[in-house]
This record gives structure tokens, sequence and C-alpha cells, in this order.
């Protein structure tokens, strides 16, 4: 994979760039289409296979099931046959769009569970005992454009818009390069719409895209890169029995790791996504300033969890048997109940699979569930949490209260970190109880010392900076300011100085951890 | 006035460069080791023999001794914590540019056993690069940064930002030393050619330390205590793919040991044999010829505890009797002779120093 942080990934853009912006405007999408697969091909030849198999079959399914709307909307105003006869028809046809449905989930999701959950099903059945015997190595990003292509043909189905029937436009949309390495999950109607408009280079949108290209990097190697030694000396030393109070300073490294990580490589993608003057998906917004899990779930991974809601949770809880538990609830268990304990199922099943998503161990199954019971729950107790606020005389308004339910959230996603990071269930929950009951403040210098043994001199102080510039942005953020058009609009010597200070930070972060791989959500 | 306008719009750009150039004048050594052993390199002409390796090598190999016994124009490529694929990258570009006959891969236990520090791989790059110069210098940075290990990787940046991993520290202070020696221009007085007087340091060789071991710590102080008993599977392989690459090339490849003090190989006495074993087994599948000069035996040259500044490391006293005794084991080795017969098994090694092993013991198990 061609690394974004290399001359050669600079040199590629740059090309890619000068094509778009200087052949005719009607085929800037060929540009991109091109530089796409010539990406893509950078990441081996077989995954270009898995990508065309994913993106003709979506593309075919969907065309097909625009053919049979078609074919309902012609039988609806066909005045030569009679109502009886249409109904049968319409059944037909309606079976076959459900067929073709269905066949084309059934083949995507069946490489992508083949690829992903094979191997560690059939290791854990005993099968195999080496994870990689089968030589199942997962494309880049095959989660991601899988994900995406399945929601494109569900719009069709659903008859959201029109299928696109040119398919080389098609496969620009699933192969898009910038999203290929960890999303965002784009929609067709957000996205594939934006390939066929004419771009102009404009100075102001790519300045502000290389601020959020910078702005990545700096959360990529300023932060994550630094922190992930210090938390893989915690976690993945078992031998070493660290008291509660390092497992908890690592699991909170951890939430800034992953959201550095995992938000500063979005903030790439998207910077140089803007580049070309194509917007994608928002994936983060302050997640850590949440009141609640749902609301945390509603700005960590946007895509993702809009994916979810469309496709996993609004068809799950149209169902019949569900509709049917609903009326049953609303009855016997009254009217709240009635409307939130069929939601509460649908969020168990939602975060069942987000946590499934992740990957084929138990320790991602248990966060899920985790998640999914924490929003569930919350939302069945919601009427008693009502009475404690008014009996307590609480103003909900208040700052106060609302610092306490963002300190609140945030304990509650650090919990589930426990059984994201740590790949052991059983150890998992004797991490948390050590960090109850073996707290142990006292060993916290002398442990710390161990976890940070390897780490070069200044990377500590480089994620402490990095860390600082993510909160101070995030605060301005969470306030409506934004920080690009401020930064944009400064005088120039501020500017440089900025400019300046964060690429020092970043060069001199990369250097201070040898190579840390690629980012987290790349395998998925 | 397109191109002005983009000129104004490019002009950070050169900011970013005079930032760069300003933090790698003051944080870059005046004269670095790699930066000396380059510079050096590309003011000789002719060369047929060159010593690759870290600085067991550069500390160690006297490139003049051999070019009077042996009558051969001889460099020393070696360089500080230089791993094996920079010593591959040293032969390869030797032999481009002169006729080789020999290379040295002096080399200790150690230097397979440690990671490689992409520091000094860069360090090692740079130099090369710059010590070339004008196209010729652009060129090497480019097959540099677009090299299989490089290419789309984070290094193909850092690469050019030299002042990230060629420094002393990052104190005002070294700052302005380094400045200071490069505005007087001591960099050109410190070039190899310039310094011809000096003993200490010549055709790469560098070593002006005439300290000796320090008996205090010889127990805590060894190549036990500071490496992995067991060779790197990576450094491994690249010493194999080192061997390979000389092979087909047709190159006479030495590959040797360079002494250690008896208290040294002692203190490694578990598993120093199988190590030995290992090397002569991967040198043997690749017909090259390997010594270790730790268990010759006193008829070709004794090894001294005097002659050492730490438990690997010869002083420059000791680099010089090396060498002259070097050069004849040779010219022995050239008439044809069997040299295996003037080394000591590691068996027969342990017996003759029974005393030093059991003290050895002793501490251990104290």
């Amino acid at each position: 994979m061609i690394n974004f942080y290399s001359i050669q990934f600079v040199t590629f853009l740059v090309i890619a760039l000068a094509c778009y912006y200087t052949i005719s405007k009607k085929k800037q999408w060929i540009c991109l289409l091109v530089a796409s697969a010539v990406f893509y091909y950078y990441t081996g030849v077989t995954n270009f296979a898995f990508l065309l198999v994913t993106g003709f079959t979506t593309w075919i399914g969907a065309k097909q099931l625009s053919l049979e709307s078609q074919r309902i909307a012609e039988l609806r105003n066909d005045k030569t046959i009679d109502k009886e006869e249409k109904k049968v028809k319409k059944e037909v046809i309606l079976k076959k769009r459900r067929t073709i449905m269905w066949g084309v989930l059934l083949v995507n999701f069946g490489v992508l569970a083949c690829l992903k959950y094979l191997e560690p099903i059939l290791k854990g059945l005993g099968v195999i005992d080496d994870k990689n015997v089968l030589g199942l190595l997962l494309p880049l990003g095959i989660s991601f454009y899988t994900f995406q292509s399945v929601g494109y043909l569900l719009d069709i189905y659903f008859e959201k818009y029109e299928a696109e029937h040119n398919f080389a436009k098609y496969m620009l949309f699933v192969s898009y390069f910038p999203q290929m390495i960890q999303g965002p999950i784009n929609r067709y109607d957000a996205l594939g719409t934006q390939f066929k408009e004419q771009h102009v280079w404009k100075d102001e949108a790519a300045t502000k895209a290389l601020y959020r290209i910078g702005y990545g990097l700096m959360k990529k190697y300023a932060i994550a890169n630094i922190l992930a030694v210090a938390i893989a000396k915690t976690f993945d030393t078992p031998a070493t029995d660290f008291s509660g109070v390092i497992v908890v300073f690592a699991i909170l490294l951890y939430s800034a790791q992953q959201y550095a990580d995992f938000s500063g490589g979005i903030d790439m993608v998207l910077g140089v996504s803007e580049l070309f003057g194509i917007k994608m998906a928002e994936n983060f917004r302050q997640p850590y300033f949440s009141t609640s899990l749902a609301d945390f779930w509603r700005r960590w991974h946007i895509s993702l969890g809009k994916w979810m809601r469309d496709y996993v949770f609004y068809p799950f809880a149209l169902t019949k048997p569900m509709k049917k538990f609903g009326k049953w609830a609303n009855q016997k268990l009254g009217k709240h109940l009635g409307r939130v304990l069929p939601a509460a199922i649908g969020n168990l099943v939602v975060f069942f699979i987000v946590g499934i998503w992740h990957g084929a161990e138990w320790h991602y199954v248990v966060w899920g569930l985790y998640n999914g019971m924490v929003i569930a729950l919350s939302d069945i107790l919601t009427p008693v949490y009502e009475k404690m606020i008014k009996l307590c005389h609480i103003n909900k308004n208040a700052a106060w209260y609302h610092v306490f339910q963002i300190i609140r959230t945030f304990i509650v996603v650090n919990i589930g970190w426990y059984f994201d990071r740590i790949t052991n269930v059983v150890v998992a929950c004797y991490s948390l109880k050590k960090s109850i009951f073996k707290f142990n403040p006292g060993a916290f210098s002398q442990e710390y010392a161990i976890i940070f043994d390897g780490v070069k001199e200044y990377a500590g102080l480089m994620a402490i900076i990095g860390c600082l510039i993510v909160l101070f942005v995030s605060i301005l953020e969470e306030n409506k300011i934004s920080v690009r058009d401020r930064l944009y609009k400064s005088p120039l010597l501020i500017r440089w100085g900025v400019y300046t200070f964060v690429i020092v930070l970043i060069l001199f972060s990369c250097t201070r951890v040898g190579e840390t791989g690629g980012f987290m959500y790349a395998n998925f | 006035m397109r191109i002005f306008s983009w000129i104004k719009k490019l002009r950070y750009l050169l900011v970013l460069v005079a930032v760069n150039m300003l933090l790698s004048f003051l944080i870059e050594p005046a004269s670095g080791a790699s930066g000396r052993m380059w510079s050096g390199y590309y003011d000789e002409q002719n060369l047929d023999m060159i010593f690759v390796g870290n600085s067991v090598c550069q500390q160690g190999f006297i490139p003049d001794i051999f070019n009077e016994k042996l009558s051969v124009k001889a460099y020393n490529m070696g360089t500080p914590s230089q791993a094996v694929p920079q010593s591959m990258r040293a032969i390869e570009v030797a032999l481009e540019e002169h006729d080789i006959k020999t290379v040295v891969y002096a080399m200790g236990f150690s230097s397979l056993k440690y990671e490689p520090i992409p520091e000094a791989e860069l360090t090692f790059e740079s130099a090369r690069a710059r010590q070339k110069g004008g196209i010729q210098g652009a060129l090497a940075t480019l097959s540099y940064i677009y090299s299989p290990d490089v290419v789309a990787k984070e290094n193909s940046v850092n690469f050019l930002f030299p002042w990230l991993y060629n420094y002393e520290d990052y104190f005002t202070s070294t700052m302005l030393k380094n400045a200071t020696e490069k505005l007087c221009k001591w960099e050109k007085r410190l070039r190899l050619g310039d310094y011809d007087e000096t003993e200490g340091l010549k055709k790469g060789f560098r070593n002006d330390d005439t300290r000796v071991i320090n008996y205090d710590n010889i127990w805590e102080d060894n190549s036990y205590s500071r490496y992995e008993p067991y060779f790197n599977a990576e450094m491994l392989a690249d010493f194999e793919e080192l061997l390979a690459f000389c092979k087909e090339r047709d190159v006479d490849l030495i590959v040797l040991n360079t002494p250690h003090p008896a208290f040294d190989v002692v203190s490694c006495y578990e598993y120093y044999e199988k190590n030995q074993e290992q090397l002569t087994e991967i040198c043997d599948r690749y017909g090259v010829d390997y010594y270790d000069f730790s268990l010759i035996k006193p008829e070709i040259y004794e090894v001294q505890d005097k002659n050492f500044v730490d438990y690997e490391h010869l002083n420059r006293a000791g680099a010089k009797e090396f060498c002259e005794k070097l050069c004849d084991f040779l010219k022995l080795r050239a008439s044809g002779e069997d040299m295996s017969q003037y080394f000591y098994s590691v068996e027969e090694f342990l017996e003759i120093h029974e005393d030093l092993l059991n003290e050895w013991k002793q501490y251990e198990n104290f």
C-alpha cells in the first residue's frame, strides 16, 4: 500500500491533480478512475479481482432491480390487464427483486465472510493451527467498499434513486482511492453525483484541504503512533501484571490513540478528496464531547453508524415479527416500553454486527454487545432518570450537568475500550477488576517507566503537544468555530508559523517511533 | 504571468526548504562518521580492497598497513552501527566504482544480534548522496528513496530532512558548536584527505582512542550483558543476502569476527559455540572463509587485553598490531595454507581460559 506519508504518494497526488485540473472538465471522472486503479493496483493484483467482483455484482444487480422496478411501474399503468392478474404479476416481479437482492448480498457478504472469518473460525474449531495457513489476506478496504456497494444496491432496491448505467462511473464510486484505506462509507447519491460535476481548482479550498491533511498527519504521527508503543507494552505483555492505575492510564492512552489514528486517517483522506473538489461523508464529530453513548455513536464512525441505521436497524425494526412484538409490548407493557423495547432489540442486533465487523473474536462481540446493552438500558430507563432529575432538582441545561454528562459518557466509552483493546475477554474482565480494586496509585511512576521504556526521547512530549492541539481544535469545533477558516484568514506570519510548527512536529514525531504499521482500520 | 501566480502560491515551500536547511545546519554534526567515510572514499581512486562493517570495523582496520604490507589499495568503509544492508550497499557502490578484489566483512556476533537502527541507515545513505554531490548526488537520493525497502514508506520523506536522524542531541549548546564548526569551515579541515599527518584518522579508519579496558566492570559490561544470545533472524537473512551478492559477483569475501578480549568470549560460553557453528555453516554454504580472531592461536596473533578499549573495540595501538598480524595471516592464506589450524575450537579456548570461566561462573551465581 502507498503510505500517504511518502514521496511516492505526494508524487502520485501531484500528477493526478495536474491531470485532473488540466484535462477536459467532462473527463475528470476518468482521471480519477485511472488514479484509483493505479492506487489500488499497487496493493496487489489479486485485490483487484475482489474489487471487480463486488463492483460488477452490485452494479448488475442494481441495474436489474431498476429494470424490475420499471416493469412494476409499467404494470401499474397497463390498462389491458385486470387487477388480479396485475397482482399476480407484481408478486412475481417482487419475488424476482428479492431473489436478486439476496443473491447479490450473499455473494458479497459471502466473499467478505470467507476472507475475514473463515480462518479464525477454522482455527477456533481446531481445524487449522496457524492463522495464515490458508493465505487469505484481506484486500485493502474490502469491508468499506463492500458496505458501500451493498448500500447502493439496497438504495436501488428501496427505490431511493435511479441506478447508474455506466459501469465505469459506478466503479469509480466503488474504488475512489482516498476512501480505500479506511472509509468513510459513502453513499452513491452524495458521492456518485459529485463525480459527474465539473470541478475547478480553488486556492482557498485546496489550502483548507491541505490543512486537513496536515492535521490528520499530526494526529497519526504525533499521537497515535507514539502512544501505540506504550499501549502495546501494557496489554501485549501478559507476563507483566501491571497495577490498576497503569491499566486505566493505558486505556486512556488507547482512547486517544484510537481516536487519533482513525480520525487522523479520515482527516487525511477527506483532505485528499477535497483537493479534487469532492466532499466525502464526515466520519467524526468530536466524539469525546458526547453526552450519552448513543450520542457517541452518532459522532464516532458516523458513516458506519448511518449505514447500520439505514440498512440493518430500520429494515429489522420493520420486519413483521418486530412490528408484532412492538404492538404486543405496547398493549401489555405500556406505551414507553412498547416504543423502546423493539428499538432496544434492534440496537443489540446492530451492535452485535458492529462487534463482528471488527473481527471474528469474542472480545469484539462482547464489546459490541456492551455498547448495545448500555444504549438499550439507557432508553428503557429514561423515565427513571427523568424522575431522579426532577427529585434532585437538577437543571438539565446547567453547564455543570453538561460537563457531568460528557465525563460520564467518556467513562462508559472507556469501559468498552477494555474489551476492544484487550484481546482476551477474561483478561479484559480481570483488568477491569484491577482498575477498581487494585488501583495502587503508588506504582504509577515505576510502571510508567516500564511501558515507556524504548520510546525515544521527546516522544512523550510530542504526544502531549499533539493531544493539547487536538483538544484545543475540538473545543473550537464543538463551539461551531471553523479552525480552518480562522487559520486561512489569519495574517501570513501566523499561518506560516503554524504550518512550520505542525510540519516540524509531524516530522520529528515520525522519527521518534519505528515503523508501526498502517492505520488501525486499514485491515477491516 | 501564470507562472508567477503559481510561485506566489507555492512560496511557503521555499520557507520550508529554508527552515530545513537552517535546522540541518544547526543540528547535523559538522563532521559525522558517515560523512567522513564517504568524503574520504570519493577522494580515493583505483581501490582493490575494502573493509565494511560497524564500529569494530571502523576502529579496527588501518588501510595504510594493508597497502604497505600487501601492496593493495585499501579503504575502510566501516561506520558506527552499520547494519548488514548498509555494508552490502557499501560493497555494491565500491564494486560499481572500483575494481575491488577483496572485501573484508568485519563483524562481531553482536552485528547480527541487534535490530538495525533506522537513523544509522538514513545517515549513511544521506552522507553518500551528499558527498557525491550534483546530479550524481540527486540520482543517489532518488535511487535510495525508490529502493524497495523505502519506497512508499515514511523514510522516503524523512530522508530529505537530515536533522531528523543525523544528530548528537537537540541542545542549544550543541547547535552552536555545530554552527561554529561549520562557519569556521572546520568541516573541510576534518576531511580525511587533509589529515594525513594524523594516525588516528586515515582512509576511513578512525580510532584515536588510547584508553584500555576498565577491569572494574568487565563482568557487568560485556557481550553477554549487552546483546541477545542468539542471532536476529532478519539480520541473518540480510547476512545471507550479502554472501550471495558477493558470490554472484565473484568477489573474494572474507568474513572476519574481530578479536575480543578473552573475558568477553568466556562471558558468552553458554551459546558461543552455537553462534560459531551457525555462522560457519552459513559461510560454508556460500563458500566464504570465516575466521574468528577471538579464537586465534598466539603463533599468529596474541589477543591481549591491553589492546582493547572495552569488551569489543580495539584501541589505536591494538588496531595497529592486529592489522600487521592480519596482513601476515592473509599472506599465508594466499599461499594456500589451511588457516583453520591456527584457530582454537571453542572447547579448547574455554579449557585454556578455565580460570576466567570459573571466575565468570562465580560472578554469575553470585
